[in-house]
């Protein structure tokens, strides 16, 4: 019993170096949105300044710690927000961790490079670091030691990490849940457009959040340093991957339950460790318990379950993407199977032909030995990261543990061939059907989770194949391995390099073929179902798991081929050739060429070998070529890998991938724009409606743009006729009385009309090479109502979004009461009192009601709004989300009776809402009129808001087709004419 | 896709064409490398005798010294063989496998090098030492990968030291010289990694304590490797319950450092041996690490600097000569050893080829460095089995001081 209390005590001591990191990462992650896979690096490179001016340059704890946390550490969170993080709100999950890859990489080595030049050019006398094992603290060095009554050892250094924790944790729940920086960053992560609708300005609470969670990173890593006996960035990459376990124990969202995992992952960690005798047998079960904790913390707590697998939430919607830069089903994009963009029909020479005639070329006639001998192993890696295609370019879903079915496969094939001397393909085939069966294993969690989760899961199932599986000496037959000799198949003789080199191509373009038919078959239209919608999906048919473990298998035995030719190219299988960590920088490399695109895989994998030894080797020419063009090389390892981390700032450019960029620029026609804002706000809700300019902006890639321009392109040439068409029809129908209504270009110059808030005049507006609004001239008459009213795909949300400033003008202008507001930024405007409640309900559905009016309002006016609306109060704790939609409306407008702004634009408010509660919503309607708000009410069913409205436009294909008072609309003649016979009154 | 198919068709017998082709030439030249080495290890170019190495320069700064001292030295002596010597450098691969493959590849194809020197590093996987010995390229480093058990092509300074078959009592004798009492009444505990080594440590230090009459009254491999564990006291529990006499840490420099600090805590007073803590300069550097290994001993494969031995002057000349500090530093004690081996070697050989350095090396020749290291080590023999030489150092108010110096015992087969 003793011996229990002493190491629960013991564990929950050296478990708050866990706890310090998990409640980091939980605030990270909620604060910014992006699952930091580089935590663990940015704490090193703090500890690491931390060590240099301390032990290095000899300054006194406490400048080293303030400049290494106070300086440094914000200042690296500048540099990534600014860089990296800041432009991939929307990206992809796999472009977003992958990212956060290029973090972990090259932050380490651009630290390390920096000092070993000071040292090697400058002629500085600093440490290097490289065989620090223990790094002095912020406390006494050498450290102090209690015991406790019971036995029980500590020291100053886990006293510290122990207060610094509780510090941590305690700062970290007051920071996110009761301070307004705390709010508006878990606002801005929840629904960024509508953060700025509300007057946050996005990119500084970005850099707020970044700030904030290096800080923390930073803290962790020189607090913690001494309690890691290393100063080593694997080590504490490794530890953050550990302590990951503890924020999913904290669901990644309570900081309170994440400090509490640390703790618990330490006790368990010790009590394993004094208990499990049963285990002695297993190689490295202790080292692999917090993997399985992880694991079964994902699995069983897995409560991300917003983001389904295989949702790639914010991907361009692959039905709407052209034919032109995607395949036909999964959005796949084949370089062999490019389409020219006018007809769909495949290009005469494929790129991807031309690519490998080069790469015979060079292998025949050009390499020598040696760039011939890594070729030919870039092409077996190529062949691996094929898989990457099917499984995460595919399937939307982020697997790391590709590396596993690769050792996986290459041990087997070894051992089949070593030991039982089977031939070559027999033990291909082998090597195949186990790295199947582990896919399928690995797939199992993917049943149950999605995004992020499942990604965690995937390299958590990595790190205990590696562990457990490949050290099991029967397998892996220890350090040695197994001898793989090259055989000769028939005529085809692989010890050659050359003849290798073209099985491989041959193999490459084969796999490559049988991904894009798997894309074109019915397969591949289930993925895209599965992957884009779940739920719908399984109720069309589409089976889920099925298709899930569909593609693990495939991408599994994809990657098993390519291990075994691994392994022949190198003549040796061994489990430790590719650890498990290997699988972030594989999927990172594949998706800085393009995860989607097959040419991106086989890319990615030449150059993840030629790559760093083009590096390390120098370029050098024929002697005719002048001296100073060559090149000696680098002997520094970190030189690759700080070039690693500009592959992440340009996937931050282009989360698509460099083949996307270069696939743009063979199309010059489509520029493409910087699209930064959705309109409606609520893309993904406008069923149906705004369909190709949504998908333009969701998607923000040449590749939607080019669908909705054509979309548009279509309509746009019949406006003209329909604009004038319409017209007659309004008036014949007698729906507009003639002369009574002003034509629509005409200048509003009423009499008797209060002066205008805000006025558009021409302005134009669109998305990428679409224009929705041509040339809208708008008034909104001081504290009156103005009802704009106009059919599907008329622009309408794209005008409220354009008076918000969500998305700019191209031309013309908008006067905010007389001033320009036509450049000012949509926070700004929201801040001046313009304030838009999109379609989607102006809520913000992570945070709880309170949180949702504290964004606006003070406790007063709070308690006001609970007052005016019991509902709301009864519920003020729950998140918005669950609220019902009248619920959800009223929330939405609410705030807006304590805090009445000057102009509210409302985008179809009673979208969706029962008549009951339409009728409390005009009455809300009226009551901002009375308190003097300027309104615009936008609906494409005109009825619901005749009742209060002052006066009337028509909108229709982006221009405004009549406007007038209310008095002048016949009522009954509009319902007939206009919306249809069934709402018109008997 | 008819066009593709195409294209693959034209690939593919373009492919099965040239394969043909070099089949004929690729067999014979390989043929030849293991017969004359013609494609690999190059025969030396005019005059030179080209070197150069990979390791993980982290672990093992300095080591370009070491090797720089012992090649100079040799040339200044009118070079081996009439042939100088030439250093291209150690490359870092960095502790990632792939860069030591690809190093090695380099080494051999780009630079022509006649052998690899020095090599020290874990990621020397089967894969870079298969392609060497291949290519017919010597490689000369400290062998504690399995490229340095059984191959013909590489050899260990101190022989080949990952072989399960073989235990040396010199893991055991110098601690129980220490610890001042007969072996037969020590109780020893043996702490080892979770790792392959950890398992390789786990069988021989038993074997080789049980040999000398030691009671190993615990032993196991189940610490976790590469520093990421925060709490020691699970496994220091479990030592100090079976009341240990000698606490063996078979175990890398975080677990050692880890363990010591925590067996002190706990006020154990015994014997401490770990083996890998000899790395002259990192206790003046790191105060904790010195303070952790207060009071416990390494055991080293190198003679160490505090032994003061005719063989350690001879480093300390020989680094003198080239310009470099004196400080023996791990990195520049490997380097040395590794060159004064393949300088030794060289000289045995009927030419300076690598044929014939392989020839010397797989049909006899004895290796005897200066007083005070090795007394002799016998190729073939060597190719798979350990030197059984250690010397022990102990660690003492802040510093190395000899304890056992510099000697050699035996070997045992294990069953």
């Amino acid at each position: 019993m003793e011996k229990f209390l002493n190491l629960t005590a013991s564990g929950a001591m050296s478990g708050a170096v866990y706890s310090l990191i998990a409640t980091g990462l939980v605030l990270s992650y909620r604060a910014t949105g992006i699952f930091n896979l580089g935590y663990g690096a940015v704490a090193f490179t703090t500890a690491f300044v931390y060590y240099e001016l301390h032990t290095g340059l000899g300054w006194p704890v406490v400048p080293a710690a303030v400049v290494a946390l106070g300086a440094f550490a914000p200042l690296v969170g500048l540099a990534l927000d600014r860089l990296i993080f800041r432009r991939l709100g929307r990206a992809a999950d796999s472009a977003k961790l992958m990212a956060t890859v290029g973090v972990l990489v090259a932050l380490p080595a651009l630290a390390k490079w920096t000092v070993e030049l000071l040292v090697d050019v400058a002629g500085w006398t600093l440490p290097l670091g490289n065989d620090v094992y223990v790094m002095p603290g912020l406390g006494p060095s050498p450290k102090t030691t209690w015991e406790l009554p019971g036995g029980v050892i500590f020291d100053s250094n886990q006293l510290i990490v122990l207060v610094g924790a509780v510090a941590c944790a305690a700062g970290l729940w007051l920071v996110l849940g009761h301070t307004r920086l705390g709010l508006t960053m878990r606002a801005v992560v929840d629904r960024p457009d509508l953060a700025r609708l509300r007057g946050i300005d996005q990119g500084r609470t970005s850099a707020q959040a970044w700030v904030l969670g290096t800080f923390f990173a930073g803290l962790a890593g020189v607090v913690g340093a001494p309690v890691l006996n290393s100063l080593d960035p694997g080590t504490y990459t490794y530890v953050t991957f550990v302590a990951v376990a503890a924020a999913v124990l904290g669901a990644l969202r309570s900081v309170p339950l994440a400090f509490a995992g640390g703790l618990a992952i330490g006790v368990v960690q010790n009590l394993v460790a004094g208990y499990a005798t049963f285990a002695d047998g297993i190689r490295e079960f202790n080292a692999s318990v917090p993997f399985v904790l992880l694991l079964v913390g994902l699995v069983a707590l897995g409560r991300d379950r917003s983001r389904r697998a295989g949702s790639i939430g914010e991907d361009a919607p692959a039905g709407l993407a052209p034919a032109s830069a995607r395949g036909p089903a999964t959005g796949l994009t084949t370089g062999a199977g490019a389409r020219s963009a006018a007809g769909g029909r495949r290009r005469p020479v494929a790129p991807g032909a031309v690519g490998a005639a080069l790469l015979l070329v060079y292998v025949f006639a050009v390499a020598d030995e040696f760039w011939l001998g890594l070729t030919t192993r870039g092409l077996a890696f190529s062949l691996v990261f094929l898989s990457f295609v099917v499984v995460t370019g595919m399937g939307g879903m982020v697997s790391l543990a590709q590396t596993a079915f690769v050792t996986a496969a290459a041990l087997t094939a070894g051992l089949l061939v070593d030991r039982y001397d089977a031939p070559f393909l027999v033990a291909l085939a082998g090597g195949v059907a186990v790295a199947v069966v582990l896919g399928v294993v690995v797939a199992l969690p993917a049943l149950r989770l999605g995004g992020l989760s499942l990604a965690l899961a995937t390299l958590a199932l990595a790190y205990l194949g590696e562990k457990v599986l490949f050290s099991w000496e029967w397998l892996g037959n220890g350090q040695s391995g197994w001898a793989l000799p090259r055989p000769a198949l028939g005529p085809l003789d692989l010890a050659d390099d050359r003849t290798l080199a073209v099985v491989l191509l041959v193999l490459v373009a084969m796999v490559t073929l049988v991904i894009r038919n798997v894309d074109r078959s019915p397969t591949g239209r289930a993925i895209v179902a599965v992957r884009t919608a779940e739920v719908a999906a399984a109720t069309s048919g589409a089976s889920p798991p099925k298709v899930k473990l569909t593609l693990f298998a495939l991408s599994a035995a994809i990657a098993a081929l390519g291990g075994v030719l691994v392994a022949t190219v190198d003549q040796r299988a061994t489990g430790t050739t590719f650890p498990a960590f290997l699988g972030l920088v594989w999927l990172a490399a594949v998706v800085l060429w393009g995860v989607r695109r097959p040419a991106g895989a086989i890319l990615a994998g030449l150059t993840t070998v030629l790559f760093p030894a083009l590096l390390a080797n120098g370029v050098h020419w024929p002697s005719w070529v002048p001296d100073a063009l060559s090149w000696g090389g680098t002997e520094s390892t970190q030189v690759a890998d700080v070039l690693f981390g500009l592959g992440a700032i340009q996937m931050a450019r282009d989360p698509d991938g460099i083949l996307s960029v270069l696939a743009r620029a063979r199309r010059p026609r489509l520029r493409r724009t910087e699209v930064d804002a959705e309109p409606g706000v609520g893309a993904g809700a406008a069923a149906g409606r705004d369909r190709a300019v949504d998908a333009a902006g969701a998607a923000s890639t040449s590749a939607a743009a080019d669908t909705a321009r054509r979309v548009v392109a279509a309509e746009e040439s019949a406006t003209a006729a329909q604009v004038a068409a319409d017209e007659q029809r309004l008036e014949r129908l007698g729906v507009v009385a003639g002369g009574r209504g002003r034509p629509a270009a005409g200048r509003d110059g009423s009499a008797g009309r209060p002066a205008p808030v805000v006025e558009l005049r021409g302005v134009r507006a669109g998305y990428g090479e679409v224009t929705v609004l041509y040339g809208v001239d708008l008034d909104l008459p001081a504290g009156c109502v103005t009802a704009l009213v106009g059919g599907n795909g008329a622009g309408k949300s794209t005008l409220c979004a354009v008076v918000a400033g969500l998305v700019p003008a191209r031309a013309g202008t908008i006067t905010l009461e007389g001033e320009d507001v036509t450049g000012v930024p949509a926070h700004v405007r929201a801040r001046r009192g313009v304030v838009l409640a999109p379609e989607s309900r102006g809520i913000f559905p992570a945070l709880s009601v309170d949180d949702n009016l504290a964004l606006r309002l003070t406790a007063d006016q709070r308690d006001q709004v609970y007052d005016r609306f019991p509902a709301l109060a009864a519920r003020r704790g729950v998140p918005a989300g669950s609220l019902s939609g009248g619920e959800q409306q009223m929330l939405t407008l609410g705030p807006l009776l304590a805090a009445p702004p000057r102009v509210l634009v409302a985008d179809e408010p009673t979208l969706g809402l029962a008549p009951r509660v339409v009728g409390e919503l005009l009455d809300v309607v009226a009551e901002l009129r009375d308190a003097g708000v300027t309104l615009l009410l936008v609906e494409e069913k005109a009825r619901a808001v005749l009742d209060v409205a002052d006066h009337v436009v028509f909108f229709e294909l982006g221009r405004v087709l009549w406007r007038g008072p209310r008095a002048a609309v016949d009522d009954d003649h509009l319902a007939a004419a206009y919306l249809g016979g069934a709402e018109a009154p008997a | 896709m008819r066009r593709l198919i195409a294209v693959v068709a034209v690939l593919a017998a373009l492919a099965a064409g040239c394969g043909g082709d070099d089949d004929a030439g690729g067999a014979g030249e390989r043929d030849g490398a293991g017969a004359s080495g013609a494609s690999g290890g190059s025969a030396p170019s005019g005059d030179e005798i080209v070197v150069g190495g990979v390791a993980q320069l982290d672990f093992y700064p300095g080591i370009d010294a070491g090797v720089e001292a012992r090649l100079e030295r040799a040339n200044r002596e009118g070079g081996v063989q009439g042939r100088q010597l030439r250093f291209l450098g150690t490359s870092d691969d960095g502790s990632s496998p792939d860069t030591n493959l690809s190093t090695v590849r380099s080494l051999v194809q780009s630079d022509d090098v006649f052998a690899v020197l020095p090599v020290a590093s874990a990621v020397f996987l089967p894969q870079s030492s298969d392609f060497l010995a291949q290519e017919g390229v010597p490689y000369v480093g400290w062998g504690f990968m399995p490229g340095f058990c059984g191959s013909d092509w590489g050899y260990g300074f101190n022989g080949c030291l990952a072989n399960y078959d073989v235990a040396v009592t010199s893991l055991a004798e110098p601690a129980i010289e220490v610890s001042g009492e007969d072996a037969s009444d020590l109780r020893v505990a043996i702490q080892s990694g979770d790792d392959e080594s950890g398992e390789l440590g786990r069988v021989a230090q038993a074997v080789a304590f049980e040999e000398v009459g030691a009671e190993v009254v615990y032993n196991e491999a189940d610490l976790p490797v590469g520093g990421s564990v925060t709490d020691y006291s699970p496994y220091v529990q479990a030592i100090l319950e079976t009341e240990p006499d000698i606490v063996v840490l078979s175990t890398d420099f975080p677990g050692a450092v880890g363990l010591s600090g925590a067996l002190n805590a706990a006020g154990y007073d015994g014997v401490i041996q770990s083996f890998v803590a000899y790395v002259p300069g990192v206790l003046e550097d790191q105060p904790d690490v010195a303070a952790a290994l207060e009071g416990t001993y390494v055991n080293t494969q190198i003679p160490p600097q505090e032994d003061g031995s005719p063989a350690v002057r001879q480093i300390e000349e020989d680094l003198e000569a080239i310009g470099e500090d004196t400080t023996i530093s791990l990195g520049a004690a490997i380097g040395y050893w590794q060159a004064d081996l393949f300088v030794a070697a060289l000289e045995a050989a009927e030419e300076p080829t690598p044929e014939a350095l392989h020839e010397v090396m797989t049909s006899g020749f004895t290796y005897e460095p200066p007083e005070g290291y090795i007394e002799a080590l016998e190729f073939p023999n060597a190719l798979t089995q350990p030197a059984p030489c250690a010397a022990l150092v102990r660690i003492e108010d802040g510093a190395y001081t000899s304890a056992v110096p510099f000697d050699c015992y035996d070997s045992v087969a294990v069953e």
